[in-house]
């Protein structure tokens, strides 16, 4: 219902979600030596039982079309990738490989461990991630995430119909997987953790649509019983799952909600375990409603105001500029948000080590300096402001507009709030008259993903039309680059550039907060939002 | 048409109203004027018409305050003696805004009703006067019409829309409603044209449109009046419901749909939010409600 | 009579015709993607959209497309949407809880409005009916949403009688949305059962019954109340299409996973294939009543007499 509450349905509307956590894993020199799996489980945790866990009706449950969080909250406990994320030290790890080696960042060979196996017996190979990701590629598969596999040598032909495989993607043997890129990609270890490289079983391609109801996974955990959809999706520990940081709880119920508010309402009677991301309008009283059961969680879940460069009255920066010191982010933040949101000074997010506090020059309220330097520059004194509607998007783009009112001398202000569909369509035309908000998840946590889809020159995720030659060229040096370090430095360079041509407002990033009941322990949530289920400890 | 639609349209205009037939009409329009003077309900209710009505045209003989001057920091306080409202979540003044609130609902309420009874009055006439082809051809689109949920047919529609103002919702709401009115019409219309002095004037070689004008629009003119009051009432709430839903008015218009839609995540929490627009609203619709059924009291002849 | 209700049943198909065309060239126009929504702010590739757009028909012109349409569902097909779950499963899950509650609804306006308006009609003048009078005039001016939500605070969140929200605890969840979404029918069937019930009272035919000794219960019962009840059953009959609508608002207001809110979320998906779906299924529902009602006419009337 749309209707449907305000956060099920924001939370469907951001897309992307994947793995969040810094750095890649790759090693400039050819040597492979990755970063060693984390020991997550602490010592104290004691496996068994069950418990519940709110969800969202999921779009699809193939890794190659999950693109929501519903989907891939799932997923990631039902399938394991080539690597994973410890969100202690924020690095890629080998999971099912157990390292990996370059030495231009364009080929890459993983080696495999032999002992991962689908749940239904078959051994998970090399062949296994060819299969799968030649399958999500060919567009007649229409798989959501087959744009991920862009930087692949071959993908092209099979999106123009020259080739049935990818070139670029090839197994040596069981257990060695090659992969070869067009250009320089060193964040390739970190985004291969993302839902989209999950592999699945052979018996998978022949009817993907019954696969989904009960998906056959490689994951620590697989299906108990099929995906009743809008009721539940039942999981139990897969015992076969070879690495060494295994799910804790025996067996995890995901319950699935049409609505937050029923949720929330469901942990304070005790009937669910663990709600992450409360409605918004509950922040303020969750406190007292839930006491020390309660996490306040840092996410990547980015907030902007985009411009349309493309037209005329927002091609002088400092018009953009001054929009953006005229917003007062915090009382806004306060008042809208009851405090849960943080002020984006930066537009490499705070959950990433490369993230600097203090990177924007233009980012702090400063009403009079916005003032003269608006008039100065000729400002529009009469603004279009777009956002998709249903989404609770409403009252802080009032809240905005109110600030540019008084701040600016903006004197007439209209709203254009779109379904979502049309809102993108009249992106695609450059129809957009005015600043328009959208956001933007981290797939996986490098700062080459938090820039690279938004603001390169024609990207696909770019809708301000933003192009820069000289931030072009260092996201690519960045990607290219030799050194993790080297890379960061690149990324924050092109970072700068970004904050001083300033083509979106940064505005916020999203605090999760989760709420849970006594029957649970350990809840953690990750930067992506998403809550580490496999740590979760019953309390018997 | 059947026996059985005849009369379901006749127990639908029950309802709203009974009057028609062969009653001298001047004497029937004095009388109930007559009557309604001495109704309290009818007196109140026009009281508070008007009380409106004078809010929508000027809001500002009201508040001295400006509903779009806002301050965040005085987000959601509760109401108090300098502000009686309180104030919104942006922080703007909301008895400010609930009064501005008036206009939307009242223009779209009587334009909807005004034009909605036009095209009944003409439907309604061709229809029950000529009867055959015009009368299947209207009756048969009416059931269409009628066959849509109300309030379904309107969203879609609605979501065609973009831009969506007064004009945009009113027009919507025209097409979902005029077959209810065009049946309560008709059936006056048949009802009217079968009494004796219809047959008479025929007789006598009168024009088809001078019997419509002298003798049967007078007579069959009552239950539509009665419905369009109430159903003034009825616009007013429907707008109310499509606007709370987000198919209706957008920002920045100021409308109490749009309050009590921006109340509903925080009726816990700041019930204020959604006291006053709704009063506001409930106020509204009763008044032009209560004015309905004084009018149909003062014109059914049967009831006195 | 079998013929009536034969060539009642003909016509339905044009008015089914009609109706669904309506909202299908209607959601046809609605303008943007559907597919493109469904990625969300990173945009799936162009040949992935193709794909889909294809699988769903998008290319097609509109009269291909409800052509399609409509001849998969007199297979019984109601498609599916665009993640490829079929429509029917939905309304199989979905129905259930729209029919409680408008059965619900529709319980408490018949019986209490019922009961109300007898009682004014028969104590006219006295505190029952001024109370009856005062209280309808009222309830019919509340809008339900407002009344919705008004009771929703009052009735689940102070007083704690009822579940705030949520179809958690089976029928009792739905007495209170229910009730609201009764509102206004039951006022209206009230007064309208008093109107007609005095009227009748009146009537020549009454004052026989009652000159010929019989008693004033069996009067009443069997005489006045049987002809008063034409009019009330003509309103079921026709409330019931608003009362559909309704849903629309009440289960949004008391999360309820019915129909109404399904078809609401699919409109801003812009999911054709579930709007359709679901207003036909409404529209199928609507006219069946209308012709249930005039079948009741006949029983109810004896007057009345269908060829």
């Amino acid at each position: 219902m749309t209707f449907k509450k305000r956060g099920a349905r924001a939370g469907a509307l951001v897309a992307a979600v994947a793995l969040l956590a810094a750095a890649c894993g790759s090693d400039d020199d050819g040597d492979d030596t990755p970063a060693d799996a984390p020991d997550d489980a602490p010592a104290e945790v004691e496996a068994g039982g069950e418990f519940s866990i709110y969800l969202c009706e999921p779009q699809f449950l193939v890794p190659g079309n999950s693109t929501e969080v519903c989907g891939s909250a799932v997923l990631e406990q039902l399938f394991s990738g080539l690597t994973a994320v410890d969100y202690d030290t924020g690095e890629a790890y080998g999971l099912i490989a157990t390292d990996w080696e370059t030495d231009d960042n364009i080929t890459w060979t993983f080696n495999l461990r032999d002992d991962f196996t689908f749940h239904n017996g078959d051994p998970v190979t090399a062949q296994s991630f060819v299969d799968t990701w030649n399958w999500a590629a060919d567009p007649d598969n229409a798989q959501q995430n087959a744009s991920f596999y862009d930087k692949f040598v071959g993908y092209e032909d099979v999106i123009n119909g020259d080739a049935d495989t990818m070139e670029g993607v090839r197994a040596i043997d069981d257990t060695t997987l090659e992969i070869e890129m067009t250009v320089p990609f060193s964040p390739l270890p970190v985004m291969l953790s993302y839902t989209g490289f999950y592999p699945i079983p052979d018996e998978a391609f022949d009817d993907i649509q019954a696969f989904q109801e009960a998906p056959i996974g490689n994951g620590r955990y697989e299906m108990d019983g099929v995906w009743e959809h809008d009721v539940e999706i039942a999981m139990t520990r897969y015992e076969d799952w070879p690495a060494d940081n295994p799910g804790v709880a025996d067996r995890i119920v995901w319950r699935i909600y049409d609505d937050i508010n029923t949720a929330y309402l469901d942990v304070q009677a005790g009937n669910l375990d663990i709600l992450t991301g409360i409605p918004p309008e509950r922040e303020a009283t969750v406190e007292t409603d839930f006491g020390d059961n309660l996490l306040r969680a840092e996410s990547s879940s980015f907030t902007y105001m985009g411009f349309p460069l493309y037209q005329e009255e927002f091609q002088d920066p400092d018009i953009r500029h001054a929009m953006s010191m005229a917003i007062d982010r915090q009382p806004i933040i306060d008042a809208i948000f009851s405090g849960a949101r943080v002020p984006a000074t930066a537009v490499i997010p705070p959950v990433l080590p490369q993230h600097r506090a203090d990177a924007c020059n233009y980012c702090e309220f400063d009403p009079e300096t916005a003032a003269d330097m608006y008039e100065a520059a000729g400002g529009p004194t009469e603004l279009t402001i777009y956002f998709n509607s249903g989404a609770g998007h409403e009252d802080w783009t009032e809240a905005v507009a109110n600030q540019w009112q008084q701040n600016l001398g903006v004197t007439d202000v209209t709203f254009e709030s779109l379904e979502f569909a049309q809102y993108l369509d009249l992106h695609d035309d450059n129809e957009i008259s005015g600043p328009f908000r959208l956001g933007w998840v981290l797939s996986y946590p490098s700062p080459q993903y938090s820039m690279e889809p938004i603001y390169t020159t024609g990207q696909s995720s770019n809708y301000t039309g933003y192009s820069n030659e000289e931030f072009d060229s260092l996201i690519a040096e960045g990607n290219g680059a030799e050194t993790p370090e080297e890379a960061d430095a690149l990324y924050q360079q092109a970072e700068d550039i970004l904050l001083e041509d300033l083509p979106v407002i940064p505005m916020w990033y999203e605090t999760r907060t989760s709420v849970f009941t006594d029957r649970v322990s350990n809840v953690d949530v990750d930067p992506r939002t998403f809550t580490r289920v496999e740590q979760v400890q019953v309390n018997e | 048409m059947t026996d059985a639609q005849v009369n379901r349209d006749q127990a639908v205009a029950q309802e709203t109203a009974a009057a028609g037939g062969s009653v001298d009409s001047t004497s029937l329009w004095g009388d109930a004027w007559r009557e309604l003077r001495r109704n309290p309900f009818f007196v109140i209710s026009a009281l508070l018409v008007v009380l409106f009505i004078v809010m929508a045209i000027a809001p500002q003989l009201f508040t001295g305050t400006d509903p779009r001057s806002c301050d965040l920091s005085r987000s959601l306080e509760r109401p108090s003696g300098q502000h009686w409202f309180g104030f919104d979540l942006q922080g703007c003044d909301y008895y400010a805004r609930v009064i501005y609130g008036a206009r939307a609902s009242i223009v779209i309420g009587l334009a909807v009703t005004f034009l909605t009874a036009a095209i009944a009055l003409v439907l309604g006439l061709m229809a029950g006067y000529y009867g055959r082809l015009r009368d299947a051809l209207i009756s048969r689109f009416a059931d269409f019409v009628f066959a849509l949920p109300f309030l379904l047919g309107a969203i879609v529609f609605l979501s065609v829309i973009e831009r969506r103002a007064i004009p945009q919702v009113a027009g919507v709401l025209i097409v979902f409603s005029w077959p209810v009115m065009t049946r309560i019409m008709r059936s006056s219309v048949i009802s009217a044209k079968n009494a004796d002095y219809v047959a008479a004037a025929r007789v006598l070689g009168a024009s088809d449109v001078r019997i419509m004008r002298k003798h049967i629009l007078p007579n069959a003119l009552a239950p539509l009046m009665v419905y369009a009051t109430v159903f003034v009432g009825l616009v007013i709430a429907a707008e109310a419901s499509l606007t709370f839903l987000g198919v209706g008015l957008q920002l920045p218009s100021i409308s109490w749909g749009l309050q009590l839609s921006g109340a509903r995540g925080r009726i816990l929490t700041d019930p204020h939010l959604l006291f006053f627009p709704g009063m506001f609203v409930a106020l509204t619709v009763f008044a032009f409600v209560l004015m309905g059924d004084a009018l149909r009291d003062a014109l059914d002849p049967k009831l006195r | 009579m079998k013929g009536y209700v034969l060539r009642r049943l003909l016509q339905f198909i044009p008015v089914v015709i009609g109706a669904t065309f309506i909202i299908f060239a209607l959601v046809f126009a609605i303008p943007g993607d559907p597919i493109r929504a469904l990625a969300g702010d990173r945009p799936m590739s162009d040949a992935v959209r193709e794909t889909l757009r294809n699988q769903y028909n998008l290319d097609d012109p509109l009269l291909i497309q409800y052509g399609k349409y409509m001849l998969a569902l007199v297979q019984g097909d109601f498609g599916t949407t665009f993640t490829g779950r079929p429509v029917s499963d939905i309304i199989a899950q979905r129905a259930p809880v729209s029919v409680r509650l408008v059965l619900t609804a529709f319980v408490i306006q018949a019986v209490i409005g019922g009961i109300a308006g007898i009682l004014s009609a028969l104590r006219r003048q006295g505190f029952v009916d001024s109370l009856v009078q005062v209280s309808t005039t009222v309830l019919v001016a509340i809008p339900t949403l407002v009344l919705a939500m008004i009771g929703q605070v009052v009735f689940g969140l102070h007083l704690g009688w009822f579940p705030i929200a949520g179809a958690g605890e089976g029928w009792y969840s739905y007495i209170l949305p229910g009730a609201m979404l009764a509102s206004t029918s039951m006022a209206l069937i009230a007064r309208l059962l008093r109107t007609s019930l005095l009227e009748n009272l009146r009537a020549d035919y009454v004052r026989t019954a009652t000159a010929k000794g019989l008693s004033r219960r069996r009067v009443v019962v069997r005489h006045a109340l049987r002809n008063s009840l034409i009019p009330v059953v003509t309103f079921l009959g026709a409330d019931l299409g608003s009362m559909l609508g309704g849903t629309v608002i009440i289960e949004g207001i008391f999360n309820l996973p019915g129909l109404g809110g399904e078809v609401f979320r699919a409109i801003g998906a812009q999911e054709g294939t579930v709007i359709v779906g679901i207003v036909t299924l409404f529209v199928l529902v609507f006219v069946s009543l209308s012709l249930i009602v005039d079948i009741l006419y006949a029983y109810l009337d004896p007057r009345i007499r269908y060829d």
